[in-house]
C-alpha cells in the first residue's frame, strides 16, 4: 500500500524536476536569443500590419525586453517581395528582418526561392503551434472568411447558413458582394474537390448577379452602408469591428470555414537575425496577441493559442476548418487561376 | 522687326555666320542631351516592357532565368475573355471621350473665348476635380449613384416615387463608367486645349464675322480647324490615357464584370497569385504600344504641314471675348452644373465619409455617430507630416524636371521638325510613349535597374521623382507641343537676329509666350504625382512614404474615416497649390494687358 505512494510521489517529483529543467531551458533559450537581440538593438519588419500596432508592442518591450527599438514598413506585401527578390538578385539584399502577410501565399516566391530562415524556437521555447513551412513561418493572426449580412435588411434566421445556401433565389440581383480574389471559393474547392467549387460560383455568378469588388475592407464597407444583403470575402474580425463601431452587420460561420493564415517569416539575410527571431515569437506569444487583438481585433482564431469573439464564436459553432497552411496553398493557388478567368483573367 | 526666313537667309549672307554658328551649337548640344535624356527615361521601362512580354514569367521576374517565348502573345489572341475585353475597351473609350472631349472643348471656349460670368471662378473650380484622388472619387460616384443606396437615386425614388428599391441610375454599367470616366477627363483636357483657345489669332475670326458669318459658323469653320493639330493631340492623347485607366474600369465595370483592357492588366499584376504575370501585363502592354505607335503615325500624317495652323506671330495677338447674348444664361448653367456634379458632390460625399466610422446614407442614425475626432487624431501619427512633406517635394521636383524636359522636348519637335533625319520625330514619338507602359511596370523597371545604378537614388525620393517625370513626360509634351505649334518662329528668329542665345530666346520669348500652358502643365504634373500610388507603392520606402501610399494602406486596414480625412487634406492641399497658380496666372496676364 505503501510502495504505489511512495512510487506515485516519487514519479510526481520526477515530473516535476523534469518541467521544471525544460521551463528553465525554456527560459534559458529565450533569455539567451534576447541577449543576442539586444546586442543587435533593432528589428527591421515589413509588412501590411497597422503601425499603431508596432507603436504599443514597442511600449511593452521598452518596459520588459529593453533595447530592441522596432522599425516598420507599412506596404502591402506583393510588391515588397518583389523588391526584395529583385535587390537580393542584384547582390543587395533589403535592410530587412522580417516579412509579414495577409497570407501565406504571398510569401510563397521567398519559400520557393529559399530565402527564409528556419526557426524551430518558435515551437519548442515560445510554445506556438501555428508554425508552417518547416520552421520557416510563424503565425500572426487569422483572417477567418465567414458569410457576412446586413442585419437591417436580412435577419439571422434568413441568412444563409451553408455555402450552397447563397444560391438560393432570394439573393438574385446584386444582393451579394463578392471580394475578387474569390479565395473563400478557391478555399472551399480544396476540401470539396475543384470541380464542385467552380460549379458553386459558377451559379451563383449566373444567377445571382453579384457586385464583384476588390478588397475585404471595400466588401465589409458596401455590407454596413447597406449597398448589399450579403458579403463574402470579407473577415470575422472586420465585420466585429464594424459591429463595435455601430453597423448593423454579423457573420455566420458556414462550414467547412476557410481560415487563412497571415504569418512572419525572417529572412536569410537578416542584418538582425536574434532580434527578428525573439520579436516574431513574442508577437505570437499571448502578450504580443493581446497587443494586437486589442489594437485592431486581429488575433490567432483557431487552434490552442486563439483568442478573442471570432475564436469563441467558432468553438461554439464547430465549424470544419479548412486553414490555409503550406500543404494546401500550392492548390489553393491553382484554383483561384480557374476560377479567375471566370472574371475575365486570361490564364 | 518681323523676321522671316529670307532676311534670316540674307543676313546669314552678309556674314553673320559665326554667331550662328555657335548659337546653332549650343542648340545641338541641347538637342543632344534632350534626346539622350529623353530616350534614356523612356527605354528603361519600354525595353523592361518588350523584353517581359517575350518571357514564361509565371511565377518568375522578369529577369530571372526565364525561357523566351511568344506564350503570352498567344494566351492574349487565344482566350475566350479577350474579344469581350476588347469590345468593352472600344466602347468604354469611345463612350468616355464622348463624354469627356466635347465637354472640355465646350468649357475651354466658354472659358476662354466668350464672356460668360465668373468665368475665372469657375475656370479655376473646373480644374478641382482633378485633385481628387480617383480612388476616392469612384468611391464618392459609388455613394451617388449605387442603385441601392447611391444618394441620387434613394432622393429621386423618394421624391419622385419611382417604384422598387434600386435605380432610376446604375452606376455599375457601361454608361456609368462612361459618364464618370468623362467627367475625370474634362480638367485634364481642358487645360490641354485651354491654353490654345486662349493664344489664338483673333483676325481670321474677325474676318469671318465681318464675312458675315455667325459665331456657330465661324467657330466651325474656323476656330475649330485652326485648332486642329491641338484637337488631334488631345483625341489621341486621351485615347491612351483611357485604355490605360484602371480606377474607374476597376471600381466600377469590375464590380458588374464588364472588362477592359486595363483591368485585364491589373488582375495580371495584382492576381495574389504567387507572383504577378509580368509576361502577360506586358503582351498586353504591347498591344497598347502598338496602337498608340499607329495613332502617332496618323497624328503626325495629319499635322504634316503645321505652319498652317500657327496663329501667334510678331503682329501681335489678343483673342476677343465673344458676347453670347441669350445663351449666357445656359451656358453658364451648364458650367455651374459641372462643377456641382464633378466637383462639389465628391467632395461632399467625401467629408461625408470622413466623420463616419463606416459609410453609411446621410440618415438620423448615421448623424448621431459624426465625429471630427479623426481630423485631431490624424496628426497623432508620427508619418503624416513626413508624409506630407515627401509629398509636396516629390510634386514640385517632379513638376519642374517635367516642364523644362516637355519644353525643350516640344522645342526641338516643333521648330527642329522640318529637318531631313527623322529625330524630332523619334523624339514626338518616344516621349509620347510612357503613357503606354503600365506605371507598375515603370516601377518595377526603376528597381531592377536603379538597384544596380552606380548613382545611390535607390531608396531615396528621387528615384520617385524619376519615375513620375518619366510617367507625366507624354502629357506634357503633349501640351506644351500643341501650344508651341500655335507660335510662330518669327518672334524667336527676330531675338536671334538681335544676336540674343538661342538659350535667352528659349528663356526671354518662347517660355512667356508658352507661360500659360506651362502653368496648367506645372500644376497637371504636381497634382498628378501628389496622388499617384502604383510607382510610389514599388519605389518607397519609411523614408520616403507619401500621402497617397498612407491613404491606401488606410483604407486597406480598415480605416475609411481615417483615409478619407487624409484624403480631404490631400484634396485641399492640391486645391491651394492650384489656386495659387491660377492667381499667378490671372496676375500675369493682367498685368500683361
Amino acid at each position: 500500500m505503501v510502495a504505489p505512494i511512495i512510487f506515485g510521489l516519487l514519479l510526481w517529483t520526477s515530473a516535476g524536476h523534469a518541467q521544471e529543467k525544460d521551463k528553465s531551458a525554456v527560459n534559458e533559450a529565450i533569455a539567451q536569443l534576447y541577449a543576442g537581440a539586444k546586442k543587435e538593438g533593432t528589428v527591421v519588419i515589413w509588412g501590411p500590419t497597422d503601425a499603431v500596432i508596432y507603436q504599443r508592442a514597442q511600449a511593452v518591450l521598452d518596459k520588459q525586453y529593453q533595447g530592441i527599438k522596432i522599425e516598420h514598413f507599412e506596404s502591402i506585401p506583393e510588391p515588397l517581395v518583389q523588391r526584395i527578390i529583385a535587390e537580393s538578385q542584384a547582390g543587395k539584399p533589403a535592410a530587412v528582418d522580417i516579412i509579414q502577410s495577409g497570407s501565406l501565399r504571398a510569401l510563397r516566391p521567398l519559400i520557393d526561392r529559399d530565402m527564409l530562415a528556419a526557426y524551430p524556437g518558435w515551437e519548442k521555447d515560445f510554445g506556438l503551434d501555428a508554425v508552417y513551412a518547416n520552421q520557416r513561418f510563424v503565425g500572426a493572426y487569422n483572417l477567418t472568411l465567414p458569410i457576412a449580412y446586413n442585419t437591417k435588411m436580412v435577419s439571422a434566421q434568413e441568412a444563409p447558413k451553408s455555402w450552397e445556401d447563397l444560391t438560393d433565389p432570394k439573393w438574385k440581383g446584386r444582393k451579394i458582394i463578392i471580394e475578387a480574389r474569390l479565395v473563400p471559393f478557391a478555399m472551399l474547392g480544396t476540401e470539396w474537390g475543384k470541380g464542385k467549387a467552380t460549379e458553386l460560383i459558377k451559379k451563383i455568378l449566373a444567377q445571382q448577379q453579384p457586385l464583384i469588388v476588390q478588397g475585404g475592407t471595400t466588401v465589409a464597407n458596401a455590407l454596413a452602408g447597406g449597398q448589399v444583403s450579403i458579403a463574402v470575402g470579407t473577415y470575422a474580425y472586420t465585420i466585429e469591428r464594424l459591429k463595435k463601431q455601430g453597423a448593423a452587420v454579423d457573420w455566420v460561420a458556414a462550414s467547412p470555414l476557410p481560415v487563412l493564415n497571415s504569418a512572419v517569416g525572417v529572412l536569410k539575410t537578416a542584418p538582425h537575425p536574434n532580434a527578428a527571431r525573439f520579436f516574431a515569437g513574442w508577437l505570437g506569444s499571448a502578450e504580443g496577441q493581446k497587443i494586437r487583438y486589442a489594437t485592431t481585433g486581429q488575433a490567432i482564431e483557431v487552434g490552442k493559442n486563439s483568442i478573442g469573439t471570432v475564436a469563441e464564436r467558432i468553438k461554439a459553432s464547430k465549424p470544419a476548418i479548412i486553414l490555409e497552411t503550406e500543404k494546401n496553398f500550392a492548390s489553393i493557388l491553382e484554383i483561384q487561376r480557374e476560377l479567375g478567368k471566370m472574371l475575365g483573367a486570361l490564364r | 522687326m518681323n523676321v522671316t526666313p529670307t532676311t534670316l537667309a540674307s543676313n546669314l549672307r552678309a556674314g553673320t555666320w559665326s554667331w550662328t554658328r555657335r548659337r546653332l551649337s549650343v542648340r545641338s548640344f541641347s538637342f543632344g542631351v534632350t534626346l539622350a535624356v529623353v530616350s534614356y527615361l523612356v527605354l528603361v521601362p519600354l525595353i523592361m516592357l518588350l523584353y517581359a512580354s517575350v518571357k514564361s514569367t509565371e511565377d518568375k521576374l522578369p529577369f530571372e532565368a526565364t525561357t523566351t517565348t511568344l506564350a503570352n502573345y498567344t494566351t492574349v489572341f487565344t482566350s475566350p475573355s479577350t474579344l469581350p475585353i476588347f469590345l468593352n475597351t472600344f466602347l468604354f473609350t469611345a463612350g468616355s471621350l464622348a463624354v469627356g472631349l466635347p465637354l472640355a472643348i465646350l468649357m475651354a471656349w466658354l472659358l476662354e473665348r466668350t464672356a460668360i460670368p465668373a468665368r475665372r471662378w469657375i475656370a479655376t473650380l473646373i480644374l478641382v476635380p482633378m485633385t481628387i484622388p480617383s480612388l476616392l472619387s469612384a468611391i464618392a460616384w459609388i455613394q451617388l449613384l449605387d442603385p441601392r443606396i447611391g444618394l441620387v437615386n434613394v432622393v429621386l425614388r423618394s421624391v419622385f416615387g419611382w417604384p422598387g428599391d434600386t435605380g432610376p441610375f446604375d452606376i455599375y454599367s457601361l454608361y456609368g463608367m462612361c459618364f464618370v470616366q468623362g467627367l475625370r477627363l474634362v480638367p485634364s483636357a481642358y487645360l490641354m486645349i485651354a491654353a490654345s483657345f486662349r493664344a489664338m489669332d483673333p483676325s481670321l475670326e474677325e474676318q469671318s464675322a465681318m464675312a458675315g458669318r455667325g459665331v456657330t459658323q465661324t467657330t466651325l469653320r474656323i476656330t475649330l480647324p485652326i485648332m486642329r493639330p491641338a484637337l488631334l493631340a488631345m483625341l489621341i492623347y486621351y485615347i491612351i490615357v483611357v485604355i490605360e485607366s484602371f480606377d474607374i474600369p476597376g471600381l466600377l465595370g469590375f464590380t458588374a464584370r464588364i472588362r477592359v483592357l486595363s483591368t485585364a492588366i491589373y488582375w495580371a499584376t495584382h492576381s495574389e497569385v504567387g507572383l504577378p504575370d509580368y509576361g502577360l501585363a506586358s503582351a498586353l502592354g504591347a498591344l497598347v504600344l502598338a496602337v498608340a505607335l499607329l495613332l502617332m503615325w496618323i497624328y503626325q500624317r495629319l499635322t504634316a504641314h503645321q505652319e498652317r495652323f500657327t496663329t501667334i506671330t510678331g503682329k501681335g495677338y489678343r483673342p476677343r471675348q465673344i458676347n453670347l447674348g441669350a445663351w449666357t444664361a445656359p451656358a453658364t448653367a451648364l458650367c455651374v452644373f459641372y462643377v456641382a456634379a464633378a466637383v462639389v458632390l465628391p467632395f461632399l460625399m467625401l467629408v461625408w465619409t470622413s466623420l463616419q466610422p463606416f459609410y453609411a446614407v446621410p440618415s438620423a442614425d448615421s448623424f448621431a455617430r459624426v465625429s471630427f475626432e479623426g481630423y485631431f487624431k490624424i496628426w497623432q501619427e508620427s508619418s503624416v507630416m513626413r508624409a506630407l512633406w515627401n509629398t509636396t517635394v516629390l510634386a514640385l521636383v517632379t513638376s519642374a524636371a517635367t516642364i523644362l524636359l516637355a519644353v525643350l522636348v516640344s522645342w526641338f519637335v516643333v521648330r527642329r521638325g522640318r529637318t531631313a533625319d527623322g529625330l524630332s520625330h523619334y523624339l514626338a514619338t518616344v516621349s509620347f510613349l510612357p503613357q503606354c507602359v503600365p506605371s507598375i511596370v515603370i516601377g518595377l523597371a526603376f528597381i531592377f535597374v536603379y538597384v544596380r545604378f552606380p548613382i545611390p537614388i535607390y531608396g531615396t525620393l528621387w528615384i520617385i521623382v524619376l519615375a513620375m517625370t518619366t510617367r507625366y513626360l507624354a502629357y506634357s509634351s503633349r501640351t506644351m507641343t500643341s501650344a508651341l505649334m500655335q507660335v510662330h518662329g518669327e518672334l524667336e528668329e527676330a531675338s536671334q537676329m538681335a544676336r540674343a542665345t538661342w538659350a535667352r530666346t528659349l528663356r526671354k520669348i518662347t517660355m512667356p509666350l508658352l507661360a500659360p500652358a506651362m502653368i496648367n502643365v506645372f500644376f497637371w504634373v504636381a497634382v498628378h504625382a501628389m496622388q499617384e500610388l502604383s510607382m510610389a507603392l514599388m519605389l518607397y520606402n519609411p523614408e520616403t512614404v507619401v500621402v497617397s501610399t498612407m491613404i491606401w494602406s488606410m483604407w486597406q486596414n480598415g480605416r475609411t474615416a481615417d483615409a478619407a480625412v487624409l484624403g480631404v487634406i490631400l484634396i485641399l492641399l492640391s486645391a491651394l497649390l492650384l489656386f495659387s497658380g491660377q492667381a499667378f496666372s490671372y496676375l500675369r496676364r493682367d498685368s500683361n494687358s
